[in-house]
């Protein structure tokens, strides 16, 4: 028995107030929100193709290939971005903040670019959403992935803001490295939408 | 004393003695002063605004669970005036544009507002306490969650109240449910809604999923977490990938009747189908979502009353983790009667039937538990006792509809209400009913009267059997749901009436427990900290529990950790009270791992709340409420962000 | 009405494995509750004899002995669902089984909100026999029905001879049926389609096949030319008034599609698709306010004097 006046205590005062990946509560939150946003994202693509199987023609008007192409360079522009956010991520964990700031400013712009990109796409596409069922899984899928990458992009210039302005401090380092997962997902869901689109598009007039 | 079987805390987490004064009163001394402390950094500011502004999760957890038990109160009037209607043939209380409004609302509220809300309310409230934190990970998402959700219950219920119900019921199949058989604003309430109470289902599940595997107490390991905490851990995957389902399917019908996209419009290359496996494929994991917390009050009220340990506790979790599973892959059993190929047919009826292996395994255990313990009989064991003869019911009428060939002369008739109701009420609600029972001395520090406890569980039990065992029969004789009507000359009259007659009998059952919790909430005996001898955390803090849930951080070293505490079980030091801060342990073995600061009280997650419901429900209207909506989000989620002043020790000296 | 009351080889399979499953039920749920019943009467005694339980009291030995019991109950519970597993596949086989015969008798069954539109040998124009609401089949033959929707789901069900089957716009259901023994056999509409969901009957009359081929020959007549007044003045009227708009009388130039054909109207015995009977006074109650008996149906009040009103239902109940 403890005498009185004492206690047996488990002493955590020396532990760190921060910690990076998945020690921090809020990387599970990222990639739980990656599991409901790529559930979404992966539902949505397979009523692509059960609407396919139901309707003749598929798809019901075909997409440009100029447009193809310009998606293809979307998807180099996300593509592009990965490394830059994976050096952020980095400095983050190594405390640098020139890196920080140069990792996710390298990362944001070609994302902004590719942004653009796909609303140019979507502007230019031969047909509405309101045509028919293919048109409209076809806008649905480029306009949520497109949502994606908007709030990607937006909590990006967020940190961008917040790193120039100031003050930072250790758990500002840790938001940043645990929301690449995040970026990540974006980049990922662009390829589903290029594979599942456009790719097709190019594939067939290679045959 | 021998040294109690307890983790090997980590080498930065050590378990030291420590000198705290010459004596008891030195060592009281020093609790006043860390609990006025504590209390200044979790407490909450006084008035209206500092009641929007409350992020506690026992705050919150009780608004769901008060919101909750509003709308099944209200829901519940809906199926007495439908009741009414059915009593004789031909009844004339309402008409068929009512009624339709009545079941749709009857059956959204029930699940959208009720069973899924309360189940989260309840693990929101008791789930921090369990595994022995001070708060969710993320309390400002929770505010957020609440605020959300009861936006879409008032929007609903304003719909009703103004004969703009939906009315296509809480399935809204396509094409019924498009403009062109739908048209006005009716579907368009049930879909917004229904995406937008989901959310508020979302940011619970990643609460609550976040807090058991970052925030157990130190020596909580997987496998001494508590069973109900379990559950609500399954139950918040399963809603992690069901609700994106329905959020899909309901913002595409919202689509095709605000801005004409053609899903499921069959003329247009759409497909009915689509929407059905969409909808299932959410809605019968929904079930389980339902059940498995259930299961969780189960497994916490028989060791406190039958005074014994679960038998196979990890067989109990490992047979709800199997359920989950498995309750991803029944949902075309729904629609048996649509004609698919026969051999996707026979996968989910096996996949149906395998379904009650683990529940039966369930009961097997609880019983055996009740062999073993020692039963006492009061109102939450009662609840109990009235779940196992129920649900096995239910669940054999589930295994019935598993088969093809019965599900096609039962399916969309009164024995599917019957069935579901068993399932439902019995499976879920008596279990509710008993956990209130249960945890309302720890929530309001009084306990509910025992009388009027049993008293209602009899008329609940009896009203119960009454209302819904004669469907079974009706159903098998051809009467066919959601209908307002029906002749004299189908025979369906007798039943029907008995029917009416114990759903008054229930519906007093719950107005009596309602009414106890009312006047019990005030003037109730008052409860010590642990009124039935329970074995969980929740018990070893006062009732009801403080701001900061803990004067001292718990740890543990068995699943039933207030029977096994030992006299010496050391407490967490170093946890500062004048920040509102966290321990975080590591998912596996809850050993100690960092600190944590959470974001404080704000009135900013309102205020988001606010303009998701502003763009939701203006987009019934227009869609520049998106863009207005969306701006508007965007504003109050930066205020939610913006950095709270900075902590000299942590931030990064590099300056720009 | 009944499904407890199979009229035809299907209905009847199933309310074979009804009855399987029925009383494994009933033996199951016993089961659980004497066990239960047995525990708590267990426990009171227990509770008396030695108070409290202490719950850190692990009773190993006991303990084990209730795990294996678990297990066998586990155990008996796979085996059961198994074997009721194997009776469901063996009663879909039989549910099949019409599948083989090579001449069935083919009808088109298209749902309205709310009503069942009906062709016989579809497909083949000159033997067309439009009809509503009441299907009449031959006893003992195969019928084939091809189930499509013109506006939402609806779900053909008639409980005496076999499960439901939904019927979907732009899909055509195939449900093959036999009734054996005749009769009159109801279906209330299964799945929820609206307003007037609830009266959406079908009638099915199983007769023997030569009174089932007179009642074919009929319908495939026109509607019949000579009429006796008030009846001849009671065709005008229905040509002149909104009647002709929504309605098809075979015969004469109504070809409306919107509604039921009534080139033989008077046949069938009910109405509004078994909303009410079809007698004098509640067809003339109908065509003056069938808002007051099937609210929201698509069919409009028709407001005439009294004597067109009464040459009106004279031609109606011409139409046999």
């Amino acid at each position: 028995m403890t005498p009185r006046g004492r206690r047996r205590v488990l002493e955590v005062g020396g532990l760190p107030t921060h910690a990076f990946g998945h020690r921090d509560p809020l990387w599970w939150a990222v990639i739980l929100l990656v599991c409901i946003e790529g559930t979404m994202l992966v539902l949505l693509t397979i009523s692509y193709f059960y609407l396919g199987d139901r309707m003749t023609p598929w798809p019901v008007e075909p997409i440009p290939r100029e447009l193809a192409w310009l998606a293809t360079g979307e998807l180099a522009l996300w593509i592009a971005s990965a490394p830059a956010m994976a050096w952020a991520s980095r400095a983050a964990v190594r405390g640098s903040l020139a890196g920080m700031r140069a990792g996710l400013v390298l990362s944001t712009l070609p994302a902004l670019a590719a942004i653009a990109c796909r609303y140019w796409i979507m502007r230019a596409l031969p047909f509405r959403w309101d045509g028919n069922a293919y048109a409209s899984v076809v806008w649905t899928l480029l306009g949520a992935q497109w949502l994606h990458g908007l709030t990607g992009g937006g909590e990006n210039l967020l940190y961008i803001a917040l790193l120039f302005r100031g003050p930072v401090e250790d758990k500002h380092r840790v938001d940043i490295e645990v929301s690449t997962p995040l970026w990540y997902f974006v980049i990922g869901g662009a390829l589903l939408v290029w594979a599942v689109l456009f790719a097709p598009v190019l594939l067939r007039g290679s045959v | 004393m021998t040294e109690p079987a307890g983790p090997s805390f980590t080498a930065r987490a050590e378990v030291v003695e420590r000198e705290l004064g010459d004596d008891a009163d030195a060592l009281a001394a020093s609790d006043a002063e860390a609990a006025r402390q504590l209390a200044r950094t979790w407490g909450r500011r006084r008035g209206v605004i500092g009641w929007l502004r409350d992020t506690d999760h026992k705050a919150i957890g009780r608004r769901y669970i008060v919101t909750a038990f509003g709308s099944f109160a209200l829901a519940g009037v809906l199926a007495i005036v439908m009741r009414l209607q059915l009593a004789r043939p031909h009844g004339q209380v309402v008409g068929p544009d009512l009624y339709n409004q009545l079941f749709t609302t009857h059956g959204t509220a029930m699940m959208f507002l009720f069973a899924v809300p309360v189940m989260q309310g309840i693990a929101v409230y008791l789930v921090p306490l369990m595994v022995g934190t001070r708060n969710v990970a993320f309390p400002r998402l929770n505010a957020y969650g609440y605020w959300v959700y009861v936006i879409g219950a008032a929007l609903l219920w304003t719909a009703l109240a103004i004969n703009s119900g939906p009315d296509a019921g809480w399935f809204s199949y396509t094409p019924l449910a498009e403009s062109t058989f739908s048209p006005g604003k009716r579907v368009d309430v049930w879909a917004q809604m229904v995406t937008f109470t989901e959310l508020s289902a979302l940011a619970v599940a990643i609460n609550v999923i976040v807090t058991v595997l970052k925030h157990r107490a130190p020596g909580m390991s997987l496998d001494r977490v508590p069973t109900f905490v379990w559950a609500s851990l399954i139950t918040s995957v399963m809603v992690v990938f069901a609700m994106p389902s329905v959020m899909l399917s309901s913002t595409m019908l919202a689509m095709d009747r605000l801005i004409h996209t053609q899903f499921f419009v069959p003329a247009e290359g759409g497909d009915p189908l689509l929407w059905q496996h969409l909808f299932w494929y959410f809605a019968h994991p929904e079930v389980y979502i339902i059940f498995i917390p259930a299961l969780g009050f189960i497994s916490s009220i028989l060791p406190a009353f039958t005074r014994t340990r679960l038998i196979g506790a990890s067989v109990m979790v490992m047979t709800m983790v199997a359920t989950a599973f498995i309750g991803f892959g029944v949902w075309v059993h729904h629609m048996f009667a649509t004609g698919l190929p026969q051999l996707g047919q026979s996968f989910f009826t096996a996949a149906s039937m395998l379904i009650t292996i683990p529940t039966g395994v369930q009961i097997f255990l609880w019983l055996a538990t009740v062999w073993r313990g020692r039963l006492r009989l009061a109102t939450p064991s009662l609840f109990v006792l009235g779940f196992f003869s129920t649900f096995v019911i239910g669940g054999l009428t589930g295994v019935m509809i598993a088969a093809v060939p019965l599900d096609l002369q039962v399916h969309d008739t009164f024995f599917i209400v019957a069935h579901l109701h068993y399932v439902l009420i019995g499976g879920a609600v008596f279990p509710l009913l008993g956990a209130v029972y249960f945890w309302f001395p720890k929530v309001t520090g009084r306990l509910l009267s025992e009388r009027a406890g049993v008293a209602s569980f009899v008329l609940v039990f009896v009203g119960f059997h009454l209302t819904f065992f004669p469907m079974h029969v009706l159903g098998l004789h051809g009467m066919p749901r959601r209908i307002y009507t029906y002749d004299a000359a189908s025979g369906w009259g007798d039943l029907s009436l008995l029917a009416t007659i114990g759903a008054f009998v229930l519906g007093l059952g719950v107005l009596l427990t309602l009414g106890n919790a009312i006047t019990s909430a005030r003037r109730g005996r008052i409860a010590s900290g642990d009124p039935w001898g329970g074995d969980g955390l929740e018990w070893t803090t006062t009732s009801p529990p403080p701001a900061y849930n803990f004067l001292h951080l718990p740890t543990v070293r068995d699943r039933y950790a207030a029977w096994t505490s030992a006299p010496d079980q050391p407490v967490v030091s170093g946890v500062r009270a004048d920040r509102p801060e966290l321990l975080v342990t590591r998912v596996m073995d809850a050993e100690p791992d960092h600190r944590t600061e959470l974001a404080g009280a704000s009135v900013w997650p309102m205020l988001a709340a606010v303009a998701t419901g502003g763009l939701f429900i203006g987009s019934i209207f227009t869609p520049w409420a998106v863009i207005g909506g969306g701006a508007s989000l965007v504003v109050a989620l930066v205020a939610w962000f913006w950095p709270r002043p900075p902590h000299r020790e942590e931030m990064l000296e590099a300056k720009p | 009405m009944s499904s407890l009351d199979p009229a035809g080889p299907q209905a009847r399979s199933i309310e074979g494995l009804w009855d399987v499953f029925w009383w494994v039920s009933i033996a199951v749920w016993s089961a659980v509750v004497v066990v239960h019943v047995i525990a708590i009467v267990r426990a009171r005694r227990q509770r008396r004899r030695w108070g409290e339980a202490d719950p850190t009291h692990t009773h190993p030995a006991q303990t084990r002995r209730l795990l294996a019991a678990v297990i066998g109950a586990s155990a008996i519970t796979v085996i059961t669902l198994a074997g009721l597993l194997v009776t469901t596949f063996v009663t879909g086989n039989a549910l099949a089984a019409l599948d083989e015969d090579p001449d069935p008798l083919t009808i088109k069954v298209t749902a309205h909100q709310w009503w069942w539109q009906l062709d016989y040998a579809p497909g083949s124009p000159d033997a067309a026999a439009p009809t509503a609401n009441e299907m009449h089949i031959p006893v003992g033959r195969t019928v084939r029905l091809l189930l499509t929707s013109a506006d939402v789901i609806h779900s053909f069900w008639v409980p005496s001879l076999h499960g439901k089957r939904d019927v979907i716009p732009t899909r055509t259901n195939v449900l093959l049926l036999r009734a054996d023994q005749a009769g009159v056999y109801r279906g209330p509409c299964a799945e929820f389609c609206g307003l007037q969901h609830a009266n959406m009957t079908i009638t099915v009359v199983a007769e023997p096949p030569d009174v089932f081929a007179r009642w074919l020959a009929t319908q495939r007549a026109d509607a019949p030319a000579r009429l006796a007044e008030p009846a001849l003045h009671g065709r005008e009227v229905f040509l002149a008034t909104a009647c002709a708009g929504c309605h098809t009388i075979r015969g004469t130039h109504a070809g409306g599609r919107l509604g039921p054909d009534l080139t033989h109207v008077a046949g069938r015995a009910t109405l509004a698709a078994g909303a009410i009977p079809n007698t004098r006074g509640h067809l003339g109650g109908w065509i003056l306010d069938p808002q007051a008996i099937k609210p929201g149906c698509q069919m409009p009040p028709v407001r005439l004097a009294g004597d067109d009103q009464r040459a009106l239902l004279a031609y109606l109940e011409a139409l046999r």
